[in-house]
């Protein structure tokens, strides 16, 4: 603890960042992210029926049939739902259905091919079924992410210029180290470790990862300013004063990052599976900044600080300003 | 405040906290036989498809959204194909199959002209350039919807399918229209056939007439607007210098589909015209529509195949039905919780926050019900449920410097004082770093981070204000229920004069 709290580590986590932001990148230029969640790639195969079928009760028979084929083949579905047929020109309901099954794009077309046949083959009384099998590729709408990234950077620096204004340059500086970091360092972390997302989320978890670095540094500046202030800490080294300064925010800024995680871990552990998947993931959000806070923020803020003061002392002939009165 | 003007604002504002509850969850049929059925506002707003929806009326199911599969010409379903061929005879019949290829091979899921094909036995380059260019400029169409949940997909290769969430509205138009491609041109004449296009020089194109096509609301009137170069405008004012005498129509059109059709009474000499429909209004969705396919035939690249939607369906929420009831449930977990911790710390002091956070919960339905762009989605449960953490550890921060406070022998009343003076500042500071983050981030942003960035800004600003302000409030006019300063002590479970002086004092930071 005292060894975090003096900064001699710093080196070394500004290498592991570093690291870990550097493979994200290449990675992320090279496989792009893991965005399996949103099914990119994928196999449907779909049976459109009338509605005989219904009224006759034989949905099951069919989704049966389906599995049947299915098990016959060696293939196994993701994701089974049935739809509502509408027209397109009105969004009317035409009576038809459609049961639709989700593959993996690894499913090879052949054996949809042969379960389609066998389930054409079959016969449900009087109802019309027609079986297909389509293979779906996403379009991601590409320059979104882009767009994404320069919206996170440009609300960043405007909240920095707010808290420059009141809390100092350096904090500034710190602060939009430490926003750029945890934005990088948690999308990077989503690249390297491929953890499987939705297409564009990322990108929120970049934009939280952000917003929860602006949160728990503006904490950290308060209790940092207040410390400066204190008399006790004037005799101090910069690197220590920095140190004891942000740790001494660790209770609010911990108990700010526990109810965030808190709360995403019941929305996340509350929720449909899709919407876990969605949401767990941003408790790296919330773990980032933390790290960024005690172990990279303040001694980013101590040097750029120090040679503020000292640019300061020079203009100022050697006078630091008027005594604070204890 | 004395104690009886406390109690009589105390009932005030929970009587406007029921209402705002009633007003904003409830729903209730009513009258003889349940005719009649009161809609809340998160019942009515339709804005949680993604989430799964909800029965906005005990009848109409809202959530999820609508697909359709978009059709170049000269690609057939393998069904649409046997429907034909079964319709025709002889020769014809036999004629059609040797016009068709099955694709991507004898099992494929699709027919393609055989005039697409090349000798390779592969669709030609020229037609699979086509197909591109009309993806890419659907895609452009769709994008310039800025609707979260909107997917596109390229199936079996030659088509599309095409998601829209139920949130977005006016989903049939959009499946039409976005199908036009063909180049924007103008007409004006009596009736659409007959009517007189542009007269442009053979070096001109119909971009030196019209700059733009955009969607504009103005006082809940949804308009598209044209707007013209100087060369446009006074190419409309000679066509229509004597519409006083013979009215004719100006048609717009994207391809060979008419697009809007303006009758012309009176000479047009404008920069911008704004086009609306008297009889039947235009809505947001379809004024969005129009502007979209007509702004992408303007300036976007030619597409030289025609598409047809087709195959539509009503499909289930992405995150299936039961999202929202969970989302729902998780909430409340959340907000229990936050309320258990209250409770147990700052005892009776917590209904102080219990109302910030109640009014701050509601104002935040109010928003996104009135706000037409922001939905129930995830990125917008997570922003309430942010703003919502900001404004508990704002609380939380004022309580716990009062704590300090009465700890060093200060009155609860001192205490209170203080604690606000020194926290105004620091909370102040907080959220308007992170309002500045959220509005700025969401001028630049698009669908689902744009969404996320504003609710987010808007939840820190009323966080903001219940904190200030409505927290205050009620404290102030709680501890006036308290008969002296031990009793005020204990309704907020503090403990007086246990130490000597407070641990950091940073003052007033102004």
């Amino acid at each position: 603890m005292k060894q975090l709290k003096s900064g001699k580590l710093f080196p070394v986590f500004v290498a592991i960042s570093a690291a870990i932001v550097i493979a994200g990148i290449v990675l992320f230029a090279l496989l792009g992210f893991n965005t399996a969640m949103d099914k990119p790639q994928s196999a449907v195969f779909e049976v459109r029926y009338d509605v005989v079928l219904e009224i006759d009760g034989k949905e099951g028979d069919l989704q049966a049939a389906c599995e049947k084929a299915f098990d016959a083949q060696g293939i196994s579905y993701l994701e089974k739902t049935t739809n509502t047929s509408v027209d397109s020109e009105t969004l009317s309901e035409t009576m038809d259905h459609v049961l639709s099954y989700t593959f993996a794009k690894s499913v090879p077309a052949e054996k949809l091919a042969a379960a389609r046949d066998a389930v054409n083959a079959e016969t449900f009384g009087d109802a019309s079924i027609h079986a297909q099998y389509h293979l779906l590729k996403q379009d991601p709408f590409g320059d979104e992410g882009w767009r994404g990234a320069i919206a996170i950077a440009v609300g960043v620096i405007a909240a920095l210029i707010y808290l420059g204004a009141r809390f100092g340059v350096s904090c500034a500086v710190a602060g939009g180290v430490c926003t750029a970091h945890d934005a990088l360092f948690t999308a990077a972390l989503f690249a390297v470790l491929r953890i499987p997302v939705f297409a564009g989320a990322p990108l929120l978890y970049a934009a939280i990862a952000a917003a929860v670095s602006l949160l728990v540094w503006t904490i950290a500046s308060i209790r940092l300013r207040e410390t400066l202030k204190s008399p006790e800490y004037a005799a101090l080294p910069a690197y220590e004063r920095a140190g004891k300064g942000v740790f001494s925010a660790a209770k609010p800024v911990l108990f700010t990052a526990l109810a965030i995680a808190a709360t995403f871990v019941l929305l996340g552990g509350i929720a449909a599976a899709g919407v876990r998947a969605f949401v767990l993931p941003m408790l790296v959000s919330v773990a980032v900044p933390l790290y960024s806070c005690f172990l990279i923020g303040p001694w980013v803020y101590a040097p750029v600080k120090r040679s503020f003061d000292r640019r300061k002392e020079k203009k100022n002939g050697g006078y630091v300003g008027k005594k604070k009165a204890d | 405040m004395g104690k009886k003007k406390s109690i009589a604002f105390l009932i005030l504002t929970t009587i406007l906290l029921i209402g705002l509850c009633f007003v904003c969850t409830v729903s209730f049929h009513y009258g003889t036989d349940n005719m009649y059925t009161f809609n809340s506002i998160v019942s009515m707003m339709g804005k949680d498809a993604v989430l799964g929806g909800t029965l906005a009326d005990g009848e109409t199911y809202v959530g999820g959204g609508y697909s359709a599969v978009y059709y170049p010409d000269g690609v057939l379903t393998v069904d649409a194909y046997e429907e034909n061929l079964a319709a025709l005879d002889g020769d014809e019949k036999t004629a059609y199959a040797a016009d068709h290829v099955r694709y991507p091979d004898e099992n494929g899921p699709l027919y393609l002209a055989k005039e697409n094909i090349g000798e390779d036995g592969k669709p030609t380059p020229e037609f699979t350039e086509g197909f591109q260019a009309g993806v890419r400029v659907l895609v452009s169409r769709l994008k310039g919807l800025k609707a979260e949940g909107v997917r596109l997909d390229v199936c079996d290769d030659y088509t599309v399918r095409v998601f829209l969430p139920d949130g977005v509205g006016s989903q049939a138009v959009i499946f039409t229209y976005f199908a036009y491609t063909g180049d924007f041109s103008m007409r004006y004449g009596t009736d659409a056939d007959s009517a007189s296009p542009l007269s442009m020089k053979s070096t001109e194109t119909v971009r030196d007439y019209v700059k733009s096509v955009k969607a504009v609301t103005r006082q809940g009137t949804s308009y598209v607007a044209v707007a013209f170069t100087a060369k446009g405008r006074k190419a409309v004012a000679d066509w229509s210098e004597g519409a006083a005498d013979s009215a004719a129509t100006l048609f717009m059109f994207v391809g060979d589909n008419q697009m809007l059709g303006l009758s012309v009474s009176s000479q047009i000499d404008q920069s911008t015209l704004y086009i609306s429909n008297p009889s039947a209004p235009f809505s947001a969705g379809t004024a969005k529509a129009i502007a979209l396919t007509m702004n992408t035939a303007l300036n976007g690249e030619s597409v030289p195949l025609t598409f047809t939607a087709d195959e539509a369906v009503k499909t289930q929420a992405q995150f299936g039905d039961l999202a929202l009831i969970l989302a729902y449930a998780a909430f409340g977990a959340a907000f229990l919780g936050m309320m258990i911790f209250f409770f147990v710390r700052y005892k009776l002091l917590a209904f102080a926050h219990l109302y910030s956070f109640l009014f701050y919960l509601f104002a935040m339905i109010l928003c996104v019900w009135a706000i037409p762009f922001l939905h129930f989605g995830l990125e917008s449960l997570i922003a309430v449920a942010l703003g919502g953490v900001i404004l508990s550890v704002s609380d939380a921060l004022a309580y716990e410097y009062a704590r300090q406070y009465v700890a060093t022998s200060k009155t609860v009343e001192t205490a209170v004082k203080m604690s606000y003076g020194r926290s105004f500042w620091q909370v102040f500071d907080l959220h308007v770093i992170l309002a500045l983050f959220g509005f700025i981030a969401y001028f630049a942003a698009m669908t689902q981070l744009a969404v996320f960035a504003f609710t987010f800004a808007l939840g820190v600003v009323f966080s903001a204000l219940c904190t200030i302000a409505v927290n205050r409030f009620h404290w102030a006019i709680m501890m006036a229920l308290a008969s002296n300063d031990a009793a005020k002590a204990r309704f907020c479970n503090f403990e007086t004069g246990t130490v000597a002086a407070p641990a950091a004092e940073g003052g007033d930071d102004k």
